[in-house]
Parts: C-alpha cells; sequence; structure tokens
C-alpha cells in the first residue's frame, strides 16, 4: 500500500475505475445481448410486416384486376377503353403475381408454410389464363359481348379471392402472434438485463463506497479532521491567532491540523524570542544612539583639538625649518673655521720654521761673533806680545772685542727672542692644532644639528600631514558617528515596528501554561528525536526556573 | 783707557788672559799664552793621565790638550759652545819651548792688573794646591785665580805622571797575565 496520501487516493480511484469500468463492459456485453435479440425480434416483424403487406397488396391488386376486369367487359367494346383496361389489367396481374412471389420466402422465415401461398399463386395464374383465354372471345363490334364472356367466367375469381383473404388473414395473424411473442421475449431479456445491471450497480456503489470511506478515512488522517477545520485553524493562524485551540486526537502525532499545532505552539515561542530580542534590539540601539552621539561630540572635539595641534605642529614646523636654516649656516661658518684654522696653523707652523731660520742665523752671527770676540782676544795677546809697538794694535783689539761682544749680545738678545717666539709660536701651534678637533667635532657636530633639524622638519612634515589625516579622519569618524546614531535611531524604529507587528500574533497567556503545553508535546513519543527538534534547547534549559512576566506583558 | 794706560806706564802690572773653568774666574800670565783657538774637538790619546784629554792638529804641529779641571782635581770639563782651548807656550827642559793646550770653559779678556791688586795665594778657602797658585786678584769685585802656569803644568811632574800611568798599565797587565 502506498504512503502517500496521493498514492493512497489513487490507488482507490484506480480501484473505483476498474469497478466502473468492469460494469460497464458487462452492461455493453448486455446490450450488446439485448440490441442482437431486439434486432433479431424486429427482423422477424420486419419480416413478418413485409408479409403481410405482400400478401394484402396481392389481395388488393386483385381486386382491382377484378374490377380492371369488369371494366374491359363492361366498357371494352369501345377499342380504345379496352387497350387500356387490359394493359390495366395485365399490370395488376403482373403486381398480384410479384407480390406473391416476394410473400413465397418470407412465409418460411414467419414460421407458415408457403404451401397455401404457392397454391393461391398457382391459382391466380391459372385464373389469369383463364381470363386471357376468354377474352379471346370478346368482340368489339359486339355490344353484348361482355355478357357472353361473363358468363363464361362468372364466379370463377370467387374462390380465388376467398383464398386469398384467407392468406391474408392468417399471415396477419401471424404477425400478430410474432409480435407478441417478440414483446414478451423482450420483455425477459430487459428483465435480465436490469437485474444484472442492479447487481453490478450495488456492487459498484458498494465497492465505492468503501474506497471512498477509506479515501476519507486517509485524508481525515492526514489532515488530522476536517478540511473545513483545518481551512480554519490555518486561517487562524494566518490571522496571527497563534492561542488557536487545535483539536486534535490523542493518539494523532503525525497529521496536517497535529503539525499545525506544534507549528503554532513553535511560532508563538518564536515570536515570543523576536519579540523579546526586538525589545532589547530596541533598547540596545537606543544605548548605541546615545553612544553614537557622544561618540560624535567626542569625535568633534577631538577634531578641534587635532586642529590645535596642527596649527601648533605648524608652528613648531617653522621653528624646526628656522632652526634647520641656523644650522647650516652655522655649518657653514663652521666649515669655514675649520679651514681657517687650518690655514692659521699651517701659518703658524711657517712662522715657527721661519724663526727657527732665524735663531740658526743668529746662532751662525754668534758663532761670527765668538770669533770675532777670539780673534781680539788672540789679537790683544799677539799686542800683548809685541810689548810697547803693540799698544794701538791692543786698543783696535779691545774695539773689536767690544764690537764682538755688543753682536754676541744681540745676537743673543735676538736668539733669545727668536726662541721666544718660536716657544709663543709653538704655543700657538699647539693650541690651534688643539682647536681643530674641536672646531672640527662643531662642524660635525652641526652638521648632525643641521640634518636633524631636516630630518625634524620632515619628520614634523609627516607629523602634519598625519594629524592633517587624524583630522580629517576625526572627521569622517564624527560624521560617521552621526549617521551610525540615525541609523541606530532607525533601527531603534524599526524594532518597535517589529515589535507592533509582532503584537499582531495572539499569543497563549501564561507562560507557565505555554511550557506544560509543550510537555504535551515532548511526552508521548521520546523514542522520537526528530520531535525534540521542534523546540530550541535553550527553552528546555529554562523549564523550571522562573520567568520574567515583565518581558512578556506586551503579549 | 788712555789714562789707564798712562797709568800703566808708571805702575808695575800683571798682563794677563783671564777666563773661566768651572764657577771660577782664573788668569794666565800672557806671556806663556800664544794663542786661543775654538774647541773642535781632540783625539784621545790612550795610556795618558786623566788629566791629558787628548791631542790636536795645530797647524801641523802635534799638540797635548790637558783638562785643567781634573788636574785641579775636579771633575772633566763639560764641552760647551764657548769651551776654547789656550794655546800655551812652556820652556822645555831641554830648552827651547813646547806647546801644550788647555781646555777653558770660556776666555774672558786681556787685562793689565796692578801688582796692588794682587794678593798671596791663601792657605785655606781653595780646593787647588797653592803652588798652583800665583796670586788673587779682584777684578769687578771678583776673585780672579792668577795660576802659577809652570808649576800647574810642570812637564815633569806631567812625565812622571805619565810614566806612573805606564807602569801601572804594565803591572797590571802582568797581574792580569
Amino acid at each position: 500500500m502506498p504512503k502517500t496520501l496521493l498514492g493512497k487516493v489513487s490507488a482507490m480511484a484506480g480501484i473505483a475505475i476498474l469497478c466502473v469500468i468492469t460494469i460497464g463492459v458487462l452492461g455493453i456485453n448486455r446490450l450488446d445481448a439485448l440490441r442482437n435479440s431486439i434486432m433479431e425480434s424486429s427482423t422477424l416483424a420486419d419480416q413478418a410486416l413485409q408479409c403481410v403487406v405482400a400478401v394484402d397488396r396481392a389481395d388488393t391488386h386483385f381486386k382491382t384486376q377484378v374490377q380492371d376486369w369488369k371494366d374491359i367487359l363492361i366498357r371494352g367494346n369501345d377499342p380504345e377503353l379496352f387497350a387500356k383496361y387490359k394493359e390495366q389489367f395485365v399490370v395488376e396481374e403482373s403486381i398480384v403475381q410479384a407480390s406473391l412471389n416476394d410473400a413465397l420466402p418470407l412465409m418460411k422465415s414467419i414460421g407458415l408454410a408457403d404451401g397455401d401461398v404457392t397454391r393461391l399463386r398457382d391459382a391466380h395464374r391459372d385464373l389469369g389464363m383463364k381470363y386471357r383465354a376468354a377474352l379471346n372471345q370478346f368482340h368489339l363490334s359486339d355490344a353484348n359481348a361482355g355478357k357472353k364472356v361473363d358468363a363464361l367466367l362468372r364466379g370463377i375469381d370467387r374462390e380465388t379471392g376467398q383464398e386469398m383473404e384467407r392468406v391474408t388473414h392468417t399471415v396477419t395473424a401471424r404477425a400478430i402472434e410474432l409480435s407478441k411473442i417478440e414483446r414478451a421475449r423482450a420483455e425477459l431479456s430487459y428483465a435480465s438485463a436490469r437485474d444484472e445491471t442492479l447487481v453490478l450497480g450495488a456492487l459498484g456503489a458498494i465497492i465505492t463506497a468503501l474506497i471512498s470511506m477509506l479515501t476519507i478515512r486517509n485524508v481525515q488522517n492526514s489532515l488530522g479532521g476536517d478540511p473545513a477545520y483545518a481551512a480554519h485553524v490555518v486561517r487562524q493562524v494566518a490571522e496571527g491567532d497563534l492561542a488557536v485551540q487545535v483539536r486534535v486526537r490523542a493518539s494523532d502525532h503525525s497529521s496536517l491540523l497535529y503539525s499545525i499545532k506544534v507549528m503554532a505552539f513553535s511560532l508563538s515561542e518564536t515570536i515570543r524570542d523576536v519579540s523579546a530580542i526586538s525589545e532589547s534590539i530596541g533598547s540596545a540601539s537606543e544605548q548605541v544612539s546615545a553612544t553614537a552621539n557622544s561618540l560624535s561630540q567626542t569625535a568633534s572635539e577631538l577634531a578641534s583639538s587635532v586642529e590645535q595641534t596642527s596649527a601648533s605642529i605648524e608652528e613648531l614646523a617653522a621653528t624646526v625649518g628656522q632652526n634647520a636654516d641656523n644650522a647650516r649656516v652655522t655649518e657653514n661658518i663652521a666649515c669655514k673655521s675649520t679651514s681657517s684654522a687650518t690655514e692659521s696653523g699651517q701659518a703658524v707652523a711657517e712662522m715657527v720654521r721661519a724663526m727657527k731660520e732665524i735663531a740658526s742665523r743668529i746662532t751662525a752671527i754668534n758663532d761670527i761673533a765668538n770669533k770675532t770676540d777670539l780673534l781680539a782676544i788672540n789679537a790683544a795677546i799677539e799686542a800683548a806680545r809685541a810689548g810697547e809697538h803693540g799698544k794701538g794694535f791692543a786698543t783696535v783689539a779691545v774695539e773689536v772685542r767690544k764690537l764682538a761682544e755688543r753682536s754676541q749680545k744681540a745676537a743673543k738678545e735676538i736668539g733669545d727672542l727668536a726662541a721666544h717666539s718660536v716657544g709663543v709660536a709653538e704655543q700657538a701651534g699647539t693650541l690651534l692644532h688643539e682647536m681643530l678637533p674641536g672646531i672640527d667635532q662643531t662642524a660635525t657636530l652641526v652638521q648632525e644639528i643641521a640634518a636633524a633639524s631636516r630630518e625634524q622638519s620632515v619628520g614634523i612634515d609627516q607629523i602634519n600631514a598625519a594629524v592633517t589625516q587624524i583630522s580629517q579622519g576625526m572627521q569622517s569618524s564624527a560624521a560617521s558617528s552621526e549617521e551610525l546614531s540615525a541609523t541606530s535611531e532607525e533601527m531603534s524604529a524599526t524594532a518597535m515596528q517589529l515589535q507592533e507587528m509582532m503584537q499582531r500574533f495572539r499569543l497563549k497567556g501564561g507562560i507557565h501554561d505555554t511550557y506544560a503545553h509543550r510537555a504535551e508535546f515532548k511526552s508521548p513519543r521520546p523514542a522520537k528525536k526528530k520531535q525534540a527538534r521542534l523546540f530550541p534547547t535553550v527553552l528546555d534549559d529554562n523549564l523550571d526556573e522562573p520567568v520574567d512576566d515583565s518581558k512578556f506583558t506586551n503579549y | 783707557m788712555p789714562r789707564q794706560l798712562d797709568s800703566a806706564k808708571t805702575i808695575a802690572t800683571f798682563h794677563c788672559v783671564t777666563f773661566m773653568l768651572g764657577e771660577d774666574l782664573f788668569g794666565i800670565e800672557i806671556g806663556f799664552v800664544r794663542e786661543v783657538i775654538e774647541y773642535e774637538g781632540v783625539t784621545p790619546v790612550p795610556m795618558m793621565p786623566i788629566f791629558v784629554r787628548g791631542i790636536i792638529n795645530l797647524r801641523g804641529a802635534v799638540i797635548p790638550v790637558l783638562d785643567l779641571s781634573v788636574r785641579f782635581g775636579r771633575g772633566p770639563t763639560d764641552i760647551r759652545p764657548s769651551t776654547c782651548i789656550a794655546i800655551l807656550s812652556l820652556p822645555a827642559m831641554q830648552g827651547g819651548y813646547s806647546d801644550i793646550g788647555i781646555m777653558l770653559d770660556s776666555v774672558c779678556t786681556v787685562l793689565e792688573i796692578p801688582l796692588s791688586d794682587i794678593g798671596p795665594a791663601p792657605t785655606l778657602g781653595t780646593d787647588i794646591r797653592n803652588d798652583f797658585i800665583q796670586g788673587i786678584a779682584t777684578v769687578d769685585s771678583r776673585f780672579a785665580i792668577l795660576l802659577n802656569v809652570q808649576n800647574v803644568l810642570s812637564v815633569t811632574e806631567l812625565a812622571g805622571w805619565a810614566q806612573a800611568v805606564v807602569e801601572q798599565h804594565w803591572a797590571g797587565d802582568e797581574e792580569q797575565l
């Protein structure tokens, strides 16, 4: 047996259709038989009627023939009329013969002996022969020819006529009888067909009723109740009445109505949650709005602070730029000082060299003076040895000695001065030499300061750019937070709308009632895990906890 | 000056060459001094008394140079720019003269000192032997020791010294052998 309703109903409809087809086939068979019977009857009746008609026509035309005969006899002196009536007579005679010939095969069909008709035909032919033979006696010129011929054949037609009438009567009677018989047979056929049809109809009705009952039961089992009731419940649910009481059988755990009941419960739980969530979303969005507002304010304040900072940094940048320029100038000066000091050192060294040369020259002078002194002494000695003659020479020697001494003294003074100058110059050189590294260091430091100032300048430019970016960021952040505020207000409104929409749903009153109600779903089939999945586990955990009713005041 | 010359004519004088040796001012009678030359180094001579500094070549003549400081029992004379050698002509034992150089720290001047200004050699106050000193003169408020050159540079004594040294040397050698 198929599981689905469609399958079930289809199977049942199939069975019903089979039954109907069987009944139809049987009925058609019956009707066929009936039709055959009726056709048979009607053929028989037809034949009977044809036979009757043929016999009757033969009778009628025989009478017309006899009449024509009499017309010939009476008015046959006129040749024109004679020919006319004779022709009519022949025609009538042939019609009678043909009619009797027609009737002959039909007689057997309708169950009568054809002997009577054969005899009648033969008799009529003989009669015709007799008439013709008699007519040969008829003379047109004889006025009493008719009477003479008549006298020859008077009463000859009476027997044939009587026979004709008798046959007609027999045939008619037979036809009537046949009709009666066929009617009776038709009645019988009808009764049998009616009985069979009744039986088949009753069977069909019973099967259809059974199938209908099964179908209805199936549908009812699937729906869990009357479709109209189901429609009513669904309409109520559709209108938002989730508190609708759905009547289902205690054992029903699979029908549509049961599912609708579960759905309504589940929906109401969901809507409860949705409502709570929308409420919390509303409050949260209000908080977000407040936060966004304060954020916006803070961002604006920050933006103004950042602008102040930016201004300060620009001043700082100017100062640092000036510092950098000063450092560059100082650097140049220091470089010049270094070169000047180096040149000074070289000059001093040259001076020292010159002084030393002077000193060496002075030594030469001193040497010369010493030698002169010595020469003067030797001269004095020579003068002394020369005695009285050397007196004048001695005086010259003394003068020369004095000059030499003065030269010595001057040379010594110059030498002292030169030595002193050399010392001073060397000291100056040393000092300059000592100064050089200092100046170099100063120049290096100043260069470093200049470089540092340039880097500072670059760094401050970067800071300035960063601060500008921060300022822009702050402004956009302020704008964004205002947008956020607006959005959260919109969200709050949306949450309110959602709450209003949720209020459209009518939920079951008490929360405990709801949970008790849920137990009703849970208990019957603990084995079926599918059932348990219908309900969120979170709610199961809360089953025994007291619930804050204030959260649900809106419902 | 002319006045002094005038006075020199009348008054007996000690005509001398003054020089510095160490810290002291000395004078030598000018008659013994032939000339004064610059010190240009000496060639040391082995096996000579320690006061013989060496020999020099003076215009082809080999002249021994004595260190008076050593002769006076002091340390050897330091060589300075002003160091000179005074060439003295001393009467030799065989007659004639022998030239001897003496090292001076510096030569001062040629003086004629009145004999009245010359005192006798002191018995104490100087470490120079008395027989070397001819007298003490005061020159420019300073004492000048006037040397008795013949004693100071007694050739005999010097020769004795030399002999002693040679003997000592050989003796040392023998002892060593």
